[in-house]
């Protein structure tokens, strides 16, 4: 019986670990472009005011972390994480080295959508 | 003891879970199987957060010269980095309570906020214009408002708001006479 609820112990526990790991690989979910024009720049936030501190060079693997509006929030291949323009974002390649397929959001979407 | 018989049962265990694993590659033993090379492009079209959801409480003038404790709740989408449509609801705490319906257009101008020299956060200034209407004791009166407002993003999120905001509207029970409620409240808001 002792030996029953160990078996059951450890089934739960094995079951935990790979649970765990479909998890963590599923969790880098986040997609990685590849910088198609000479340099992208980056600002500091969501916007074109928003002063632009960094480049993103030719080459270069970025990634995609979220989006507001016409800006996405991406982390350079050193770590520094800035905002691109929606415009810059196509000038990216995705994993099999096509362009990126993105549409517009806010205003520019609803009008893409009925224009 | 204990510890080798817990030992050889996770050993169990962990060999019962991969048998079954090998059970499913044997059933397709004579399929050749075909390495998938290529991986999975992922979309980068994503979720745009342009909806702006918050809670916020201050303090509202009224035309009769009483201020009073006001509290409310905002819906916001964002049309583009700079315009923005929210719409408010906020209700005064004396009873009867006065009660603000506002939809309005705003505009944002974005800056960087320097806490500290090497501490900054997302910020913007913004101007809103709109309509709204007014329940006083059961009557509503038609307004005006306009005002402006900070908003510090804590993080790419949450936000800290602070809003000014006057209400034109006619005199309660007098229509030939013009009043101004002003309005000054913070909140909260979340990007979603």
């Amino acid at each position: 019986m002792h030996l029953l609820l160990q078996f059951f112990k450890s089934s739960l526990l094995t079951a935990i670990c790979l649970l765990s790991m479909a998890f963590s690989v599923s969790a880098e979910s986040n997609p990685k472009v590849q910088v198609a024009t000479a340099f992208i720049n980056m600002h500091t936030g969501p916007s074109a005011e928003q002063p632009i501190f960094y480049v993103a060079e030719q080459g270069e693997w970025i990634t995609v972390e979220s989006r507001r509006t016409g800006y996405f929030k991406i982390i350079s291949s050193d770590g520094t994480a800035g905002w691109i323009s929606f415009a810059d974002m196509a000038n990216t390649l995705d994993v099999d080295g096509n362009k990126v397929v993105i549409t517009p959001a806010g205003l520019a979407g609803i009008l893409a959508k009925f224009g | 003891m204990v510890n080798v018989k817990s030992k050889v049962c996770l050993l169990a265990a962990m060999l019962a879970f991969s048998q079954g694993g090998v059970a499913a590659t044997q059933g397709s033993e004579t399929d050749i199987i075909e390495p998938v090379i290529a991986r999975q492009a992922i979309d980068v079209d994503l979720h745009s957060a342009d909806w702006e959801i918050g809670v916020f409480a201050g303090a509202v003038n009224l035309d009769t010269g009483s201020s009073n404790a006001v509290t409310g709740g905002r819906f916001a989408y964002h049309l583009n980095e700079n315009f923005f449509a929210e719409l408010s609801y906020s209700e005064t705490n004396h009873t009867p309570a006065v009660k603000y319906f506002n939809g309005v257009l705003g505009y944002n101008v974005h800056q960087n906020t320097f806490i500290a020299s090497n501490l900054s956060a997302k910020s913007s200034i913004f101007f809103v214009a709109g309509i709204g209407d007014i329940e006083i004791e059961g009557s509503s009166l038609n307004s005006v408002v306009a005002g402006a407002g900070y908003r510090l993003m804590i993080t790419d999120s949450f936000s800290l708001r602070f809003d000014l905001r006057g209400h034109v509207h006619h005199e309660f029970g007098n229509d030939d006479e013009w009043a101004i409620d002003t309005e000054a409240n913070a909140g909260v808001a979340y990007f979603f």
